[in-house]
């Protein structure tokens, strides 16, 4: 059962953040730190907390994931709780997780802060996405990860596979795609997925970008772990002038760029003698975008290639150089399996504005516009983009904002109070998982993974994890 | 003799705080810090005004702050500990040292960051993500206080506020 809000005379006042992710952690540890007398309930759809840290983030990168022990530590916190699997907005379709709308949120609470991420992505809007074998990139990193919604994977009669996208998710994909077992030893990649990627027979991943190396979204880390993999070759085919000075001069004005482009220069370049004979490859192509996508010629509801067109650069080289497709230039590239990673997309909530253009909650500094007392941090804020960094910052921002009106006397119009919400989620009857039901599921998984030389083995169903946490 | 690494000069490049200080380019031996993983030894007092090290933080507000370690401190468990008495001493350690996130950048003033041991690439790698960053930032994990280093200035760099990357400008609310 929830713990009940110890100090709960010393709290004044009282904020819910919708997401367990980095921006709500964060958002949270600025507001406990900033102001003594607040409570964060901080609410979380899944039973288990962490967003994309344990999500998203790829399970060969564990030193990234150091961050949840900093989340721990704010979660323990006695003016913190965890409510996790409660949907705020939209009920769960699976009616696993109980359910508020937002209204009832901001009846309860001095202060509600949206901060539930991008649950959607971006589609590409050609022909054939709806074959079996072109997905979402974000479906296969829930694979991986082992995502109660993650959907099952066939690698068997996989030989390429084409990522489109350009970003440190399209990396993640490629990488994990031709990960090794021994490469996979201590991360806490879903078991239904280590089986699967033993028995894949991908040969090559093919990563197209609409634009050049000087625009790619990657970053430098994420392209140097390629380049030292024993089992996979990386290579690089971009234009003549992908590399000219002029590029190089665009990339010394784009901050820092410039030791990004460089590598990515060497990659192009292989040195003679390089070692070829490794049993995957990894192939960065540049101003290549996906017309359509096309069926197999055995079974004609699945994919069997890609229809990609050449493209052009307009204007001297910049960030800000848009690529045009080349009339007359496609060909198909055959694959067995299409991704695509042109991005996260946020979702809209019930009862606050949101504009479909740029995919946020309108917002000033975190605060929603036109609206009191509700605010908005992470992706939600800003877009999908960003690394954990930029997350420190954007929290500290909109904490900022909070505790700044709660200083003015803006907010403190909850009514309800704790007690409200208790009856809401009571009457509902399902289990609500606080921050002590997550530590027996992660000490059961950290249990389990010990036993397989993995940092843990993730439970995968919504069903056990509240069993574990439950008892 | 060293080769001339690409991210020396690079760093010439790199865009700047506007209170950064001029750049030019740095050629020093590699030198890869050894990072502590735990912050144990922060917490230890020093043992003789010897091993004391004084130093200037700048925060982000721009407030300076006359703080001590000692010898041997990892400067971003050093923050971590003085924040219990200073807390606008804000500096994160996401990733706990092991050189996978940049959130503790700080910005060293100059005549310390040539003390300073080169970093090495992965670090350099995490650099480019930093928000501000300088001709003479570092991250805070590999940053190991010696006697040398007695009077050094860190600076915290601000929290961003430019995420209207695409010209959009705020409405007041």
């Amino acid at each position: 059962m929830l713990r009940r809000l110890s100090g709960g005379a010393a709290a004044k006042w009282r904020v819910a953040v919708v997401g367990s992710g980095p921006a709500g952690f964060y958002t949270a540890d600025q507001l406990l730190k900033g102001d003594p007398g607040v409570h964060v309930d901080i609410y979380e759809r899944l039973p288990v907390p962490f967003g994309l840290v344990r999500y998203g983030v790829a399970p060969d990168h564990q030193t990234v994931k150091h961050v949840t022990r900093r989340f721990t530590q704010i979660a323990s916190d006695e003016r913190c709780r965890l409510i996790g699997n409660v949907s705020v907005g939209m009920p769960d379709p699976s009616a696993t997780a109980a359910h508020l709308p937002l209204p009832a949120l901001r009846e309860a609470y001095d202060g509600v802060i949206l901060s539930y991420g991008a649950s959607a992505d971006r589609a590409l809007g050609v022909s054939g996405e709806g074959l079996a074998g072109v997905c979402s990139a974000r479906s296969f990193v829930e694979w991986y990860n082992g995502h109660p919604d993650g959907e099952p994977f066939d690698l068997s009669k996989v030989e390429t596979a084409v990522v489109v996208g350009n970003g440190n998710v399209a990396l993640d994909c490629a990488r994990i795609l031709c990960a090794t077992p021994d490469e996979l030893q201590g991360s806490d990649v879903a078991a239904r997925a280590a089986a699967e990627l033993a028995r894949s027979s991908v040969r090559q991943v093919v990563l197209l970008g609409r634009r050049a190396p000087l625009h790619a979204a990657f970053t430098i880390k994420e392209l140097r772990e390629l380049t030292k993999r024993a089992g996979c070759r990386l290579t690089l085919e971009a234009e003549a002038d992908a590399f000219s000075e002029a590029v190089v001069a665009a990339a010394a004005r784009e901050g820092a760029r410039s030791r990004l482009l460089e590598l990515m220069r060497k990659v192009a370049t292989p040195a003679d003698g390089e070692e070829e004979n490794r049993p995957k490859t990894i192939r960065l192509q540049f101003q290549r975008s996906p017309k359509a996508f096309v069926p197999s010629a055995s079974d004609p509801r699945a994919v069997g290639g890609v229809t990609v067109c050449r493209t052009a650069l307009e204007g001297p080289p910049s960030a800000a150089q848009r690529a045009v497709e080349i009339d007359g230039s496609e060909y198909e590239l055959p694959c067995e399996l299409a991704m695509r990673s042109v991005g996260y997309k946020s979702l809209p909530i019930d009862g606050a504005p949101f504009d479909e253009k740029r995919g946020i909650v309108p917002n000033s500094l975190g605060r929603v516009a036109g609206e009191n007392g509700l605010y908005v941090a992470g992706w939600l804020k800003r877009g999908p983009s960003g690394v954990i960094l930029t997350n420190v910052n954007d929290a500290a921002e909109t904490a900022a904002s909070v505790l700044e009106d709660w200083r003015a006397g803006v907010l403190g119009a909850a009514r309800g109070g704790a007690n409200a919400i208790d009856a809401l989620l009571a009457e509902q009857g399902k289990p609500i998982v606080g921050f002590d039901g997550w530590r027996r599921v992660d000490e059961e998984e950290v249990r389990r993974g010990a036993l397989v030389n993995k940092a843990r083995e993730k439970v995968v169903s919504k069903a056990e994890m509240l069993e574990i946490a439950m008892k | 003799m060293l080769p001339l690494r690409v991210q020396s000069f690079s760093r010439l490049l790199r865009h700047t705080c506007q209170s950064a200080p001029p750049l030019r380019p740095r050629l020093r031996p590699l030198h890869a810090t050894a990072a502590r993983l735990h912050g144990d030894y922060e917490w230890e007092d020093p043992k003789s005004a010897d091993e004391v090290v004084r130093l200037h933080v700048v925060t982000r507000d721009g407030t300076r702050r006359e703080v001590a370690g000692k010898v041997g401190d990892n400067l971003l468990y050093l923050c971590h500990r003085l924040r219990k008495t200073h807390p606008d001493i804000t500096l994160e350690g996401a990733c706990e040292a092991s050189l996978a996130c940049s959130t503790c950048h700080v910005i060293v003033s100059e005549k310390y960051f040539d003390m300073l041991p080169e970093p090495c690439e992965e670090e350099e790698d995490m650099l480019d993500e930093a928000t501000c960053l300088t001709s003479t930032s570092r991250l805070g994990c590999q940053i190991k206080l010696t006697r040398a280093l007695d009077g050094i200035e860190v600076t915290l760099p601000p929290y961003s506020r430019n995420y209207y990357v695409d010209g959009h400008v705020p409405e007041p609310h």
